[in-house]
């Protein structure tokens, strides 16, 4: 999996995807006037299954909606919060309630468009499309995990909302027989705290068990939650179950997002442990500059989440 | 079915979405009767292929009822066409099979509708699909409100469907220019209706929604010919054939009592109101 390593997630993505669609000519890909570099192949090879339908994202869920209950099987493309918050009654009454075979890929997540303001940012659609029943939520943290999205856009039924990312991820170190089946993976373990992260974060989540680890001599662990809904409630449960502390990092708002619903599971299932959520809290972002910069802004990166969570773990002993 | 008895068969219906409406104790009158006669005219004019014995029948042809709150209109239809059965009217809204809004739960409804502007897009994929597809035989029909016309997502699917020439798909447009709470031209303007569906590239026709000849005639003479998909402006009378509900925006949803059934009843047994 090396030759992963510096992969577009965009590219890990869509080449999976054109090998799927050249196979399966039920396959159609829609943009919202959305592109990709790498969507270009398909876009040139099968111009009859790639329809650029314009801006129009409610048209888009719709017609994939009537597409999909004629057989196909539907990539429906656009940036986070078109494909999500503008069409989420689409979402919710055409895809999810028909139980069409609709793969939203969402392409903008947290800070990605980090110079366009809130208008661009993609903070509020987890919160948004969590709420949906009968609908299966993918978040991409590395190129094999955006890989195996596009397989499962095929393979499984179902609509599903697809955020995948723009530019490079390294590969997260997963165990050799994580086949993306189970929701989430464990990338490493920690006995005084667990940082549960779902999308690109991760990356920082990991290096703030780094910085903990050098720095207050805790161990950290990290889990991928990569799949968001349904919420793989018995695997999480075990990955937490000999760690001290429960954190969940995510680059979007609190209200509702993914922090909030493994606080539920947690409540639920009386697992009472320290825990604390890390996010965007009830604060709309305008702020402009590199994703780095807001995440370091909004004290989501490595070293400020290392820094919360040292103060925090004092306090909580 | 010969005009004259699909105008009987039209009554007929009308009385059955009255009592399910009187038994349920509310429902969407008004904007059911003002469809009552095109889907008489779509269903057993001979002009929507479906097979009531096997709802999922391949080559069906596709309808959605777009304005999904004339649902009842809808199951009067389906009822006595023998895709569930009738008595199924009787429960209305009282824990059955039948909600104020269709589902696709129900045999021959193929989405879910109910809020309004949805519609469109999907027919526009499934009209897409079959012309993809060559199914060059079956045609896809949506039954949209006026009022349902202020929803943007009308106008992104009718750009669309142009856009593509989907000749496969006629849309009707029930104009009985009543919303909830009065005129659609005294609250926001919607004319010129036709020259809207012109504009954005549809072969758009006008015709009187109560006129089974003319409905007969016009859908008779769809062709996949054009390159443009088909829009009807159905000119139509909201409670159309009861002469209190007619035109009146009152009868857009509620209930009806026992003294007012038996008004509407009769003059629907007589055949309905009479402009002559």
């Amino acid at each position: 999996m090396s030759d992963l390593s510096n992969v577009d997630m965009r590219d890990a993505f869509f080449d999976v995807f054109y090998d799927l669609a050249a196979a399966n000519p039920d396959i159609y890909f829609l943009s919202a006037d959305h592109g990709a570099f790498s969507l270009e192949r398909f876009q040139r090879d099968f111009p009859d299954r790639y329809i650029n339908i314009g801006i129009g994202e409610q048209n888009m869920i719709g017609l994939s909606a009537g597409l999909s209950l004629s057989g196909k099987i539907v990539f429906s493309y656009g940036i986070t919060p078109f494909v999500s918050l503008r069409v989420l009654e689409q979402i919710s009454l055409d895809l999810a309630s028909m139980g069409a075979n609709v793969n939203i890929v969402s392409v903008g997540a947290g800070f990605t468009y980090s110079t366009d303001g809130p208008t661009h940012q993609g903070l509020q659609d987890l919160s948004a499309v969590l709420t949906t029943p009968n609908i299966t939520v993918l978040n991409s943290s590395d190129p094999a995990s955006t890989r195996a999205f596009a397989q499962m856009g095929v393979d499984k039924k179902g609509p599903k909302y697809i955020r995948i990312e723009k530019g490079a991820l390294p590969l997260l170190e997963r165990k050799e027989s994580d086949d993306f089946s189970s929701g989430v993976s464990s990338i490493k373990e920690g006995a005084d705290l667990t940082i549960i992260a779902s999308g690109a974060i991760i990356h920082e989540a990991i290096k703030a068990s780094q910085f903990l680890r050098d720095e207050y001599s805790l161990e950290v662990g990290v889990v991928d939650l990569y799949r968001v809904k349904p919420l793989p409630e018995h695997e999480l449960l075990k990955l937490v179950k000999n760690t001290k502390k429960i954190v969940t990092l995510e680059e979007g708002y609190l209200d509702g997002g993914m922090g909030s619903m493994v606080a539920a599971l947690l409540a639920e299932q009386s697992i009472c442990k320290p825990f604390k959520r890390l996010g965007i809290n009830n604060h709309f972002c305008f702020d402009y500059g590199t994703r780095d910069y807001l995440l370091d802004l909004y004290c989501l990166n490595g070293r400020k989440v290392a820094d919360t969570l040292a103060v925090w773990c004092r306090g909580n002993v | 079915m010969n005009s004259k008895n699909l105008i009987k068969k039209a009554l007929q219906i009308r009385l059955d979405i009255l009592k399910a409406v009187k038994i349920a104790k509310k429902g969407h009158i008004g904007g059911s009767f003002s469809i009552v006669d095109i889907l008489v005219a779509l269903y057993y004019g001979g002009i929507i292929r479906f097979d009531a014995s096997n709802p999922d029948w391949e080559n069906r042809d596709r309808f959605i009822l777009s304005k999904g709150h004339a649902g009842v209109a809808m199951y009067a239809i389906l009822a006595d066409l023998g895709f569930f059965p009738k008595e199924e009217l009787d429960f209305l809204n009282n824990e059955r099979m039948l909600g104020e809004h269709p589902d696709q739960f129900i045999p021959g409804i193929e989405v879910a509708s109910g809020s309004l502007g949805h519609g469109l897009p999907i027919a526009s994929g499934m009209a897409l699909a079959d012309k993809l597809d060559q199914k060059v035989e079956r045609k896809t029909f949506i039954v949209l409100g006026d009022g349902e016309c202020y929803e943007g997502s009308v106008w992104e699917g009718a750009n669309f469907a142009a856009h593509h020439g989907l000749h496969n798909l006629c849309a009707i447009i029930d104009r009985n220019s009543l919303i909830t709470h009065g005129s659609t031209e005294d609250i926001n303007g919607l004319e010129p209706m036709k020259d809207k569906w012109c504009s954005f590239g549809w072969d758009a026709h006008e015709i009187d929604a109560h006129n089974m000849d003319d409905l007969l005639n016009f859908f008779r003479s769809l062709s996949n010919n054009s390159g443009k998909p088909v829009a009807l402006i159905a000119r139509s009378v909201k409670g159309k054939g009861v002469s209190f509900m007619e035109n009146n925006a009152a009868w857009h949803h509620g209930g009806i009592d026992e003294e007012k059934y038996n008004i509407a009843k009769e003059e629907l047994e007589r055949g309905g109101v009479s402009h002559e």
